[in-house]
């Protein structure tokens, strides 16, 4: 049948792309600052040993590559089922949603271990000066305005028509996922403002990177709220229109789509060959005691 | 443009922010007009205390270096670079010390000036 024939490209896409594609660029990322940035020279980007930093990566590759097999047996059984039932897609349209939760699993252990990182580079900095830019961080100095008024129309949008398909009885299903989308905004927000005004977690990072990540991540979490509200806006279509073959697919390229908005895209505009490393580089006066 | 502010500095932190902020009006480095970061923003961003950079900004309004203008943030005062030549601590020590140096040629001793002046604080705050 077509609909499985599809859902089997999108869904081998899902697996190769959040848990193969991505995060062999990540660790290739990682390998070539190691390789042009090496601890013994700049020994402030390695507040522990690089081994750990190895350790870490071998750990994220074999999470990835143990949801890979994960992903491959779902996709078996998809086809032994499918193979009694063409018309399993109906039974197994919220697989790809639990399946790309379990994919982001490996990016949020990323993102803690990052912080985790940064921690112990600012314990680490036992410098006596700070420094400061005296220019003012706002909002739309980041972002186009045109963008926020998208995020929030999109967002009441979202709201009202969940409301609208309820016929406006405020219903258990309809306050479920206005409660999810606001939620969901509330954490695009407060990203938002501890960007702008948080803490410098990189104790050395350059006012100009650090605009720049701001300008990305700013942007990267609003994109993510716009297209949140669309996929719930169509998830309403689909059942609403009871076009259930559409959905498993639909959830699929939604958790694709998010990936690529946020991890796709930093890969690819926030170019690590253009970062400044030079503030991590090692004091004259300093050993380093973090090369093994 | 940056600031840079060393926590090792016997002068408190707030005087080296207010000293740098004045430096840089008079050098030139911000106009009338420019907007300075929220108080949050230069705490978290020097890893001090906001009620420091508070302090300091307090202090350059009070000034007239900088205009605090609710919700829209701090800017450079129009009269700055004018104002920022007037030192208001020197006048406070010059006034200070001539106002001391007159009681005690009137031969009131230190102990009475100690106690006028105490009081004369308790009774500005009550």
């Amino acid at each position: 049948m077509l609909v499985n024939i599809l859902f089997y490209i999108i869904f081998i896409s899902q697996i190769f792309l959040i848990s193969y594609y991505y995060p062999k660029k990540i660790i290739n990322r990682v390998n070539w600052v190691i390789n042009k940035y090496p601890p013994n020279q700049y020994s402030k980007l390695y507040p522990e040993s690089i081994t750990k930093t190895q350790k870490g990566q071998r750990n994220y590759w074999l999470i990835n590559q143990a949801i890979i097999l994960v992903g491959v047996f779902l996709l078996y059984s998809y086809w032994s089922s499918a193979q009694e039932n063409p018309a399993f897609y109906q039974e197994a349209e919220s697989w790809p949603i639990f399946f790309g939760m379990v994919q982001c699993i490996p990016f949020i252990l990323l993102e803690l271990s990052g912080f985790k990182h940064f921690k112990l580079m600012r314990k680490a900095d036992t410098r006596k000066s700070r420094t400061a830019d005296l220019t003012p961080r706002r909002l739309f100095d980041f972002i186009s305005p045109v963008l926020i008024v998208l995020a929030f129309t999109t967002y009441i949008f979202a709201c009202l028509f969940s409301l609208y398909i309820d016929e406006f009885t405020f219903a258990k299903d309809s306050l479920v996922i206005i409660s999810a989308l606001t939620l969901s905004n509330a954490v695009s927000i407060a990203v938002t403002v501890f960007n702008l005004s948080g803490t410098r977690l990189d104790p050395h990072q350059s006012t100009i990177d650090r605009n720049k990540q701001i300008s990305f991540t700013i942007k990267s979490v609003t994109h993510v709220s716009i297209y949140v509200s669309l996929f719930i806006i169509a998830h309403l279509v689909i059942r609403h229109f009871d076009i259930p073959f559409i959905e498993i697919m639909i959830n699929s390229i939604y958790f694709q789509l998010v990936i690529f908005l946020g991890i796709g895209a930093m890969l690819n505009q926030v170019k690590v060959e253009e970062l400044n490393f030079d503030v991590y580089k090692s004091d004259n006066s300093v050993t380093d005691s973090t090369v093994d | 443009m940056e600031i840079t502010i060393n926590i090792d500095d016997p002068m408190p932190l707030f005087s080296q922010l207010v000293g740098q902020i004045k430096q840089a009006i008079l050098d030139d480095k911000i106009q009338p007009g420019d907007a300075l970061p929220s108080i949050r923003q230069l705490a978290n961003d020097l890893q001090l205390n906001s009620k420091t950079v508070a302090k300091a900004y307090k202090l350059l309004e009070r000034d007239s270096l900088i205009q605090a203008k609710g919700y829209r943030g701090t800017f450079i005062h129009p009269d700055a670079r004018k104002n920022s030549t007037i030192d208001m601590s020197e006048w406070l020590n010059t006034t200070l010390n001539s106002v001391i140096a007159e009681f005690r040629s009137a031969d009131i001793t230190d102990s009475e000036i100690r106690i006028a002046f105490s009081n004369a604080m308790n009774k500005k705050i009550n």
